[in-house]
């Protein structure tokens, strides 16, 4: 078969994949990046918290089917034991450039604020944040584009994807699903790179930066 | 008529257990209406000083009263709102346009949106900024010297009675900076706040200031009006700080009218001279006109007496002892 006729053969399959494994994505980025900044923001406010950062960094270090194969036995085969272990490498990236951002922030702005009489919410949601989303958006960024490519992996753990493709390819030595599935895997990447891009610079010229 | 705006009792600070205090039981008596410089060498305590008052910075002993009311009794957000508060780099949002910046207080007050609009502009006016160009503009697009301009205008936003500036002209060149003193200097005439203005220069403490206090290791060394510190300083410091130039400066206080003998006959064809003038001035005219002495005028230009150069020349070396002995 060639290429063209397995797509034909199987588009709706490819598709339903394709949908999965956007859907599986837009999960666990939304999670990890509202949990990242969340904690992030936390870590900011307590430096009490920074006992943690060696635990982050090995976590950071650890390959993602590494996490998957530990979490098999906690959390078993499907979803739950896909999503988490995805989801804490996803929000590792956001969780840092959170924390980082908000501490980059020009002191002088911070003071301003507060001097000024905004509440430590307010200078918070109205400067803060603001003014670090350009990092904070960066670490979304590596977060989204290695979610949108080790969500293959979960194939592994009997949760459809793109890798669901790519592992048939792998298992019956046939070149098609293994082209489709990774071509496609990585066209979403680097969309996805582009898109937060673009959201990056826009935020860059809000808070006067210049790319 | 007049009444203390803040009061520092015995006010210290000590960032550190065990450290030396930043601040060192400072006491301080600020007059409403009046303009206040504090002045003295970098770490001296300043900012410190100045922060306690909108409580950036919470003393660890003694007390500070505004109008009376202690101020650690008052809630803190509703302080720092009712204060004007120009801090040491400016510190504009870069994410919100000029007129947004300026309006950041009367919006945390709730005032309307057509009270801001209008608030806005009448201080973009104040501060010498056209309302329709800079306006919409981000402080990114705005020179150094703009954007102190744009920090005094924020500051001023919500009418406050106090205002609390931080070497608001720091990195200013000097055309600029003699620009923005005289823009306060109207704008003091005109609204007649109670300015506390940290600096370290002395030219700009003399210009601005009603009361100079001078800073060291924390403590206050000296309170007094600029004349009396020009000829009186407390201490060796305190003259170090004057510079070589104390007489010079003491001339730019000294108005015309304090060494003129009204009502003095006056030879014909005398160089004229302002009774509103600085002796500066008067000296400068002494220099190029070679005369010995000038006809003193009046503002519609009537004369009402003379000064002589040997009035001067006492003035300023009686002076000059003064600073030897003390
Ligand atoms: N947040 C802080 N934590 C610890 N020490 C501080 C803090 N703020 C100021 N200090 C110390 O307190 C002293 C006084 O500082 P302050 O900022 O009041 O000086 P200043 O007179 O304003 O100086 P400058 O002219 O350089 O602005 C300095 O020794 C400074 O290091
Ligand atoms: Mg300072």
């Amino acid at each position: 078969m060639s290429l063209l006729e397995y797509t034909e053969f199987f588009g709706d399959t490819i598709l339903d994949l394709t949908i999965k494994h956007i859907l599986l994505f837009g999960v666990s980025f939304i999670g990890a990046s509202i949990l990242g900044v969340a904690i992030g923001v936390v870590s900011y406010r307590f430096s009490g918290l920074r006992f943690l950062t060696p635990v982050v960094n090995i976590l950071q270090a650890t390959p993602e089917i590494v996490l998957l194969a530990i979490s098999i036995p906690f959390l078993g085969i499907g979803y739950v034991g896909a999503l988490v272990p995805l989801f804490i490498k996803g929000i590792l990236p956001i969780m840092q450039n959170t924390t980082s951002g908000l501490a980059g922030v020009d002191p002088n702005i911070k003071e301003a604020a507060r001097g000024m009489g905004m509440s430590e919410l307010t200078v918070l949601l109205r400067v803060e944040l603001i003014n670090a989303a350009p990092v904070i958006l960066a670490g979304m960024r590596v977060s989204a584009v290695m979610l949108v490519s080790v969500i293959t992996l979960t194939a592994y753990i009997g949760v459809e994807s793109l890798g669901t493709l790519i592992l048939q390819g792998i298992a019956r030595m046939d070149a098609n699903p293994l082209l489709i599935g990774s071509g496609l895997s990585a066209i979403l990447a680097i969309a996805v790179n582009q898109a937060i891009v673009i959201v990056e610079n826009l935020a860059m010229r809000r808070v006067g930066v210049r790319s | 008529m007049t009444s203390t705006a803040i009061e520092f009792n015995a006010v210290l600070k000590t960032f550190r257990d065990g450290e030396k205090p930043a601040v060192d039981r400072v006491d301080l008596a600020i007059e409403a209406g009046t303009t206040t410089a504090l002045i003295g060498p970098s770490g001296c305590g300043k900012t410190t000083s100045l922060k306690m008052i909108n409580r950036l910075v919470e003393p660890t002993s003694g007390e500070i009263l505004i109008d009376g009311r202690a101020i650690r009794d008052m809630p803190v957000l509703q302080l720092r709102r009712s204060l004007g508060y120009v801090i040491q780099h400016v510190g504009l949002f870069p994410h919100m346009t000029i007129a947004r910046n300026i309006a950041v207080v009367p919006q945390l007050l709730g005032w309307d949106r057509k009270r801001i609009t209008e608030r806005v502009d009448a201080l973009l006016d104040l501060v010498g900024l056209d309302p329709d160009e800079y306006r919409q503009r981000r402080p990114s697009q705005l020179s150094g010297g703009q954007q102190q301009r744009v920090g005094v205008a924020r500051a001023l936003a919500a009418d406050p009675p106090i205002l609390l500036m931080d070497e608001p002209f720091g990195a200013l060149d000097p055309i600029t900076r003699a620009n923005l003193q005289r823009e306060i200097t109207d704008i003091q005439r005109k609204l007649r706040k109670t300015i506390v203005i940290v600096t370290h220069d002395m030219d700009e403490a003399v210009k601005l200031a009603d009361r100079i206090v001078v800073m060291e290791h924390g403590r206050v060394v000296q309170t007094a009006p600029p004349a009396d510190l020009l000829l009186r300083p407390a201490t060796p410091f305190v003259a170090s700080l004057l510079g070589e130039d104390r007489i010079i400066k003491l001339l730019q206080t000294t108005p015309v009218e304090r060494l003129s003998e009204l009502g003095a006959e006056v030879e014909a064809q005398s160089p004229t001279i302002g009774l509103e003038a600085s002796m500066h001035h008067a000296l400068t005219v002494f220099l190029q006109t070679g005369a010995a002495q000038l006809s003193v005028e009046n503002a519609k230009g009537v004369s009402v007496g003379a000064l002589r150069r040997e009035v001067m020349f006492e003035f300023a070396s009686s002076e000059q002892r003064n600073a030897s002995c003390a």
